[in-house]
């Protein structure tokens, strides 16, 4: 079941109407976690913006839960946010911020105590609950931001950027339970850092200068892409042999490639064009490989190859 | 009035205790209650004082509390005034810069709730100094000159009151256009100054909120007034939120 409809979404500002956001048409999943991938600037903040509520569409529809969004406010209930640099009460503590956001979705006193106890809990801000925000590390305010966008229970959660401001660790416990949530809800998240999304999201859209260039499931994305991008690597500790493979390889292969010390990285669509050559020779030829390796692409290869490759067409238009 | 609105009028007033806000806006007037009695007593003696040094005669005549009011009058509309721009014309245009503004409007707040209740915590917190140093001023009044009249008193300051919601009124209008709180100040200071300019053409001086002053004036004096001022200052205000929630929507969706 599809739980966000973007139907022909654009967004234009002020009165050169910069294209924010050009025609973008999305589905997501219900009970996924969706991953909004772009460079600073390819208008993930603007769409998050949009799918909220917080501003108005230059055309387009959006649909939450079968809602048109733009002219429901009611859609606020089924939905939580976190801006990519959430700003809260400073002079509020986390415990006073959340019963404040409790009263707003109209729960009762005794609903909000047990439900701010349960948010504090899970973000690890229980030991902090009566220090001011204002008080608060980067990382700390984020967790407070994600307690406060869980508040009401909603059915989608947006997250804007939700682990940037984090350490490592923090990160993967944030990420790890941003993973457990996707049982009742469905999330939506912006980043840049590739390795989370690879990380945790089921669902990858990859947005470039207002445009939406690729959407696939995450595994199905690393399957189109296994070999461009991916390596093969070489090593051999012997010089001679080195010297020797290298030179096989000047005269084989149509592309440069990469030395590292004792080893040889090519790039792995060149090498499918020279393989059986390759083995024949190392079987044929008294060549020791020490190692031998293929790479798959990661996310961020594959990322940086379709950006690129997107960023080449506009130039060429 | 909206359950929403009362509880964001609630956090405005939490806020505006926890900072300090309340107690300067308190402080503020409570001197000017305190020191227009004070000054309006002994300002004769004073210039008496120092045009003696100076070998000058001057005969005043001695003050009265009519002259209490009015001392109390000029340091509200002008001196208190310029404080509270400087407190509330970051009250809209901060959050929205900070990004506080999306927290709660992602919540089921609409831009009107949270509009309206800037407005009525502002005139609460006014509402409250304002009733404080006019007490404060009226009972030093009396202790000075010996003689109160409480509904002159009571009359200049609703005349005040009202003027001050208005002039603020628009800093919030513009902190709900503009990002920028230096902007939203600068702009009402403009416009104060073409206000206060439009209220010597006869024809409309009679509507401009600077007529409201005047009739603060004359009510202190213990004179006749009317309410006309009153009615187009309230009409005033109620086109600044309408203009608020207008503008705060424009300025959120080209954000």
């Amino acid at each position: 079941m599809k739980i966000i409809k973007c139907a022909n979404l654009s967004k234009a500002y002020g009165k050169e109407k910069y294209l924010a956001l050009d025609n973008l048409n999305l589905e997501v999943e219900k009970n996924s976690i969706f991953g909004f991938l772009g460079p600073n600037g390819a208008g993930k903040t603007t769409t998050l913006k949009l799918l909220t509520g917080l501003m108005k569409p230059t055309s387009g529809e959006i649909y939450i839960n079968n809602l048109l969004v733009s002219e429901n406010k009611e859609i606020c209930k089924d939905i939580g946010y976190l801006s990519q640099s959430p700003s809260y009460y400073n002079w509020m503590n986390a415990k006073q911020l959340l019963l404040f956001v409790a009263s707003l979705f109209n729960l009762s006193k005794k609903e909000s105590e047990i439900r701010v106890d349960q948010l504090l809990e899970l973000c690890g801000l229980k030991e902090h609950k009566n220090r001011r925000i204002g008080s608060y590390s980067g990382g700390m305010v984020q967790r407070l931001g994600i307690a406060q966008a869980l508040i009401n229970e909603p059915d989608v959660l947006f997250l804007d950027e939700p682990v940037s401001d984090m350490d490592p660790l923090g990160r993967k416990e944030i990420l790890d339970f941003i993973y457990q949530l996707k049982d009742n809800t469905t999330v939506f998240m912006s980043s840049h850092i590739l390795e989370d999304v690879e990380r945790v999201c089921d669902t990858v859209a990859i947005i470039n200068k207002g445009k939406l260039v690729k959407v696939s499931k995450t595994q199905e994305l690393k399957d189109e892409f296994k070999n461009q991008g991916g390596t093969v690597s070489f090593e051999t500790i012997n010089h001679k042999d080195f010297d020797v493979l290298k030179s096989w390889l000047n005269n084989s292969l149509k592309s440069e490639y990469i030395l590292k010390d004792q080893k040889i990285i090519v790039n792995q669509d060149d090498f499918e064009l020279i393989r059986n050559d390759f083995f024949k020779m190392i079987g044929t030829s008294s060549i020791h490989l020490d190692n031998f390796q293929t790479q798959k692409p990661s996310l961020e290869d594959i990322f940086v190859s379709i950006i690129g490759d997107d960023n080449n067409a506009k130039n060429n238009n | 009035m909206q359950k929403t609105t009362i509880k964001l009028v609630n956090k405005e007033f939490l806020e505006a205790r926890k900072n300090h806000k309340l107690l300067i806006i308190t402080i503020t007037f409570l001197f000017f209650g305190l020191m227009s009695p004070l000054s309006a007593y002994f300002m004769p003696q004073l210039i008496g004082l120092i045009s003696a040094d100076q070998g000058i005669s001057i005969q005043l005549n001695p003050p009265t509390q009519i002259d209490s009011f009015l001392q109390f009058y000029k340091n509200i509309s002008q001196m208190a005034l310029i404080i509270m721009i400087f407190i509330f014309m970051g009250n809209i245009a901060n959050e929205k810069e900070s990004g506080s503004a999306d927290f709660i409007l992602v919540k089921p707040v609409k831009i009107v709730d949270f509009i309206i209740s800037k407005y009525i915590s502002m005139y609460l917190l006014i509402l409250i100094a304002m009733v404080i140093s006019t007490l404060v001023c009226a009972i030093y009044t009396y202790v000075l000159f010996d003689e109160l009249a409480i509904i002159d008193i009571i009359r200049m300051a609703i005349y005040l009151y009202i003027y001050l919601s208005t002039i603020l009124s628009l800093t919030l209008l513009f902190s709900s256009i503009y990002n920028k709180q230096m902007i939203a100040g600068i702009l009402t200071f403009f416009i104060w100054i073409i206000i206060s300019a439009l209220s010597s053409f006869s024809s409309i001086a009679k509507y401009s909120p600077t007529k409201v002053l005047n009739e603060a004036q004359l009510a202190a004096a213990g004179m006749t007034t009317s309410i006309t001022s009153i009615i187009s200052s309230i009409i005033l205000i109620i086109l600044c939120i309408i203009f608020s929630v207008y503008g705060f929507k424009k300025s959120c969706d080209n954000i």
